[in-house]
């Protein structure tokens, strides 16, 4: 009963199969009718056969149905793929991390070679007496396995872009331009001013260095190659470093903040009493000498200080020499200079007050002058607005021709504004040399002379400036006429 | 379709309701964009940045500016080594020393030219400076990221 209900439903079934088949998809209609005739006589044979051709053709919805069935096992199935993805991140994460660590044996073996290239070994301190850590030198210097740190970085130099020499990072600053002026002992057209470099070793954690040379060409338009610097130094502390070799002069607020960084200062130019001694300064600028300099923290700022020695200056063909190789007869220029930067609401404000003594012995006039320089200075260089202005008197004793102590006078003060990029500024320099002072008599630029400058400074970028100044200059010839000039100078200046 | 805002002339209770419904929504966009702003752009607070010190360094809050600007190079008798990280340094620049990446390098390039100091050297990750700092004596670092192992001078 069952196994002919069975037939039945299946007979019934293929015949309905076949007569779709039929008419959807077969061109033949007789094969049909007579397999259905065969089924009709119960041939169980040839039924067998049609069922498996239909079957076969019945493939594409089979088709359609295991991929609804593989669809839908993916789905619920998704955790597995999820770990083969899982799997793959994993070993995509483990690859990273080899090259990860390949790329930081490269580092470590190129930083290596660098140390192993580099003439000088790196400054640094000792490490103290039974600690852990060890210096930062110690460690540079050694191979990271060998220091006990396979993955430690070496801190490298914050520009990238810097030039070492003997893993010292060299600095500098040069300018060019051009000058018009209808003054007609100077010369005029473009001009090459001067290439300036200099380097700050550390030699240990408190000994360090400064190294300046300086490429300048002269106003007769021969180059000029000094040791602008060379100084060596022991640091106590934050309170007190002293340094022997050739310096600035501590004295005022511009001598030692610019000197030859003339990308650092705001104008083209340096006031001309504090111009450099070649080249028509009446002060000097540079000691050859001992200085000790520090500061400590006082009332909410900061106290310096600065104390020096070394060798006198002379003047030779109206110029001061700073007598860098000492002198057949040794005499002292000693000074000192107290400032204070101001901090909390007064923050960048900076004052402070200098006295310089010492014998300058003229070889043109075979005189002594007996130098004595008082003076100071008041600054706010925090931009936008920059303010400075200096004062020095002179107080000086001839100490040959005995004709007494003469005084003389010299000031500037300058007031810029920054806008972006523009920094437009203004400078007014005054002086009174007395010229019954055998100091300023004998020197070529030692006449009292007046000066005003107006300009413009436009910053390319953080390290290159363009300058464009304008000044006029009425200087006090003999007796007491005064001759006036005009002068235009553009100046192009980068710092490195 | 449907319209995010209606604003034709509501009128009567059901105008009002729409109004309603419409100032919800805008304030709902308003919050939602303001989430979506924030964690876009990062306009977010700055990171918390821890300043770490090594071995010997002992400094105030106050005195890290000064390490940075290279007025305070000893703490005590140990010779301080400030590093800059990378990863964390404009945060570091705006938040504690107040000054741009530029008017940062301008300072130190007066500090080296006056003072005959170099500048902090540079590391690239907290890791690094964490690890550096531990093993160098003087060292001073900041991280964006609480360090572990290593005594943490001041957050900002």
């Amino acid at each position: 009963m069952t196994r002919s209900a069975y037939d039945g439903s299946h007979r019934k079934h293929m015949v309905i199969t076949g007569r779709r088949i039929t008419e959807n998809q077969f061109s033949s209609p007789p094969t049909l009718e007579s397999n259905r005739r065969r089924i009709g006589v119960g041939n169980r044979d040839r039924l067998k056969d049609v069922q498996d051709g239909s079957r076969r053709r019945k493939a594409p919805n089979w088709a359609r149905q295991f991929l609804l069935a593989a669809t839908f096992t993916a789905l619920i199935c998704g955790p597995t793929h999820a770990a083969v993805a899982q799997s793959d991140s994993e070993r995509i994460a483990e690859l990273e991390r080899k090259l990860e660590q390949s790329q930081q044996t490269i580092e470590e073996m190129a930083a290596r070679i660098q140390k192993l290239e580099m003439a000088g070994p790196q400054q640094q301190q000792a490490p103290a007496p039974g600690a852990q850590p060890t210096p930062p030198s110690a460690v540079a210097n050694l191979p990271a396995k060998e220091a006990g740190h396979a993955h430690d970085a070496q801190p490298a130099p914050a520009d990238q872009g810097i030039i070492t020499l003997f893993g010292t990072p060299l600095h500098g600053f040069g300018d060019v331009g051009g000058l018009v002026t209808n003054a007609k002992s100077r010369r005029k057209g473009f001009t090459v001013g001067s290439l300036d470099f200099y380097l700050t070793p550390d030699f240990g954690a408190n000994v360090r260095g400064l190294a300046e040379l300086n490429f300048e060409v002269n106003s007769e338009g021969d180059l000029d190659v000094d040791l602008e610097r060379f100084q060596l130094g022991y640091a106590f502390g934050d309170y007190a470093t002293a340094w022997l070799g050739r310096f600035h002069t501590p004295f005022g607020y511009f001598n030692t903040a610019f000197h030859h960084g003339t990308q650092l200062q705001t104008a083209v130019r340096r006031p001309q009493f504090l111009d450099f001694e070649d080249k028509g300064g009446i002060l000097p600028v540079h000691t050859v000498g001992l200085w000790g300099t520090g500061g400590v923290a006082l009332g909410g700022g900061k106290l310096t200080y600065d104390l020096y020695v070394g060798n006198a200056a002379s003047i030779e063909d109206g110029t001061l020499n700073m007598n860098m190789a000492g002198l057949t007869r040794f005499r002292p220029s000693f000074g000192t200079t107290v400032g204070y930067t101001f901090r909390g609401a007064l923050e960048g404000l900076k004052a402070g007050l200098h006295w310089l003594r010492g014998d300058v012995q003229s070889l043109t006039l075979n005189n002594k002058t007996a130098l004595n320089i008082t003076g100071g200075y008041l600054v706010y260089p925090e931009e936008p607005w920059e303010f400075m202005t200096e004062l020095y008197r002179f107080d000086n004793k001839d100490l040959t021709g005995g004709t007494g102590t003469h005084g003389s006078w010299a000031t500037f003060g300058q007031l810029a504004r920054t806008f972006g990029r523009w920094t437009p500024y203004g400078r007014a320099e005054w002086t009174n040399f007395n010229q019954r002072d055998p100091y300023f008599h004998d020197l070529e630029t030692g006449r009292s002379y007046v000066r005003g400058a107006l300009g413009i400074r436009y910053d390319l970028t953080s390290r290159a400036a363009l300058k464009l100044e304008f000044r006029r200059t009425r200087t006090k010839e003999a007796g007491s006429d005064f001759q006036s000039d005009n002068a235009g100078e553009l100046q192009f200046s980068i710092r490195f | 379709m449907t319209t995010l805002v209606n604003f034709s002339s509501p009128s009567g209770s059901d105008g009002r309701g729409e109004w309603r419904t419409a100032v919800k929504r805008a304030l709902l966009f308003a919050l939602w964009a303001s989430v979506v702003a924030t964690g876009r752009f990062g306009l977010a607070q700055t990171p918390t940045l821890y300043v770490i010190g090594g071995q010997g360094v002992t400094l105030t809050g106050t005195e890290v500016k000064e390490v940075y600007l290279g007025d305070k190079v000893f703490s005590g008798s140990v010779k301080l080594v400030p590093v800059d990280n990378a990863a964390a340094r404009e945060a570091f620049l705006s938040k504690v020393m107040g000054m741009t990446p530029s008017k940062y390098e301008s300072v130190w390039t007066k500090k080296a030219f006056r003072d005959a100091l170099n500048p902090p050297n540079l590391l690239s990750t907290d890791a690094q400076v964490v690890e550096f700092v531990k093993r160098t004596i003087g060292a001073v670092g900041y991280v964006s990221t609480p360090p572990s192992d290593v005594t943490i001078i001041q957050k900002f």
